[in-house]
């Protein structure tokens, strides 16, 4: 067993006890006649907590011996695991398979189809963008660089 | 009063919220690791395959001969051993000149269910061995296990003893008959083995929340309410509210367990107590803790209120080493890897234990 001081719980109860019924009130009391320091009646008040929190873990780990809760807890726990089972399984199926039938799309189909729009998304601006480098580049003309004019034809 | 009210409200809705995050971490698939908090001593990954990622820590100054293979948990994240500064274990190893290597178990996915102690130890931590091996050119390495740790560190010696020059355990749970200490193994003893199935065939692996249910089921008042009334009296004390948010992060990172390796330890280890009754089978081979013959050290916490010091004692008696003893340490679980005192004054011990060895 662990060195810790093992306090039966016992000793523990009559420790809250005395802590909270004779050492706070006394300790109090001296106070406000000016006979004991503030910081006295803290320290009193925390080892009334301890005790309290030491009663508290005693009783916790005595209700873990404990046949009936054990039992509840393992029958209850294995109910929930079971719903569980049957909840993952029926949902495995009903997606996988009637929702296939309603021919609905899957979250996959989806993501698949999502991909394709950004991919053509960013097909398209591409193009975009080569057409613009085109119409923006400079014309390059022939020898004459003046436009022809149109002469009028003799009578 | 009023500022004690005022502190518990903040300090459970932060546990609260913790709780709940861990909670949402651990339903995803595949399961969405957080990182870790940066690092206080620096390490380069060296190998990573299957579910290991070998991590090195360089020594500081001159190197001793023999490298340290750190085996972590399977339970929990492994920085717990290299907390802040001043409470590192990796830290204190390397400043006394180990090379050391620590496996960073990767969380197992659905596609791990069936991953036991088998492929644990005879494939992940042999092959991270192997590594160290060839990395610094020994055939023997020392190794430390913590906890489960220490349970895969006993279970590859006894199998793989060619590879291991020493064998340190930490707070190792070897006789799992012992009930005392630990109130809530006999909650646990009333699953019996068909609840243990019946986790595994729901999930696949043990859930990280059903992990980190058990361990707060351990001491359920003080995860609750006393933890941050600690906090509020040790507000004065310098660095205790830091220590206190990196140990409680710690706390909610929980991993899952592989399916198998789950069954195992309930099964095996804690319901039939198989390794201490030398009956444990890996890999098709018996695990014979008294064939182990390298020195030991087995490192107890006096207050472990996780594994009892009852629980851990008697591997010393089962080895079958002559070099061996137990050295037991006036600290807690946790404690031995994060407290202060243990860090002045275990840590050291264990360097020069080591040492004294190390030919």
């Amino acid at each position: 067993m662990a060195k810790q001081a093992v306090v039966g719980i016992n000793e523990v109860v009559f420790t809250v006890l005395r802590t909270l019924l004779l050492d706070l009130p006394l300790v109090t009391a001296k106070r406000g006649f000016g006979m004991a320091e503030k910081r006295a009646v803290t320290e009193t008040a925390w080892k009334g907590y301890d005790a309290s929190i030491r009663l508290g873990s005693a009783s916790i780990d005595r209700l873990y011996g404990n046949r009936l809760l054990g039992g509840l807890l393992v029958r209850s726990g294995h109910g929930l695991l079971r719903w569980q089972r049957l909840n993952n399984a029926a949902m495995g199926a009903f997606f996988a398979g009637l929702w296939r039938a309603t021919d609905l799309p899957t979250a996959t189909e989806v993501n698949a189809v999502r991909e394709e729009l950004r991919a053509l998304a960013a097909s398209v601006k591409a193009q975009g963008e080569k057409i613009e480098a085109l119409i923006d580049r400079p014309v390059r003309s022939k020898a004459s660089h003046s436009p022809k004019v149109a002469r009028p034809i003799a009578a | 009063m009023l500022s004690l009210v005022g502190h518990l409200v903040r300090s459970w809705t932060d546990g609260a919220i913790r709780d709940l995050e861990a909670f949402r971490r651990g339903l995803s698939e595949p399961f969405p690791l957080r990182e870790d908090p940066p690092p206080v001593t620096p390490y380069e990954v060296v190998y990573e395959a299957g579910k290991v990622r070998l991590r090195h820590y360089r020594a500081v100054g001159t190197p001793q001969p023999m490298p340290l293979v750190l085996v972590y948990a399977l339970i929990k994240r492994p920085y717990i051993l290299d907390l802040e500064p001043g409470r590192s274990v990796v830290e204190n190893l390397t400043r006394q000149g180990f090379e050391v290597y620590l496996t960073d178990w990767i969380p197992p996915t659905r596609a791990d269910t069936s991953r036991g102690f088998d492929a644990y130890v005879n494939d992940d931590l042999a092959k991270a061995v192997r590594v160290v091996q060839i990395r610094e050119d020994v055939k023997e390495v020392a190794v430390l296990g913590y906890c489960f740790g220490g349970l895969l560190a006993t279970i590859y010696t006894a199998l793989h003893p060619e590879t291991v020059k020493n064998l340190l355990t930490l707070t190792l749970p070897f006789d799992m008959s012992v009930r005392d200490g630990v109130p809530a193994f006999a909650l646990m003893d009333q699953l019996g083995p068909d609840a243990i199935d019946l986790v595994a065939d729901t999930y696949g692996n043990c859930p990280a929340w059903l992990m980190r249910a058990g361990f707060t089921s351990m001491a359920p008042l003080h995860h609750a309410l006393n933890k941050y009334v600690d906090l509020y009296r040790s507000m004065d004390r310098p660095g205790y509210a830091e220590t206190f948010a990196l140990f409680e992060r710690w706390m909610s990172d929980d991993v899952p367990l592989a399916g198998r390796i789950f069954r195992e330890m309930a099964t095996g280890i804690f319901g039939g107590n198989l390794l201490c009754k030398n009956a444990l089978e890996v890999g098709g081979r018996k695990v014979d803790v008294a064939s182990i013959a390298c020195p030991v050290l087995n490192i107890i916490g006096e207050y472990d209120d996780v594994v009892p010091p009852a629980a851990s004692r008697p591997f010393i008696d089962a080895v079958g080493s002559r070099d061996k003893r137990n050295l037991e340490f006036p600290n807690g679980h946790m404690g031995l890897a994060v407290s202060g005192a243990a860090q002045a004054k275990l840590w050291p011990e264990v360097g020069a234990w080591l040492k004294q060895r190390a030919s």
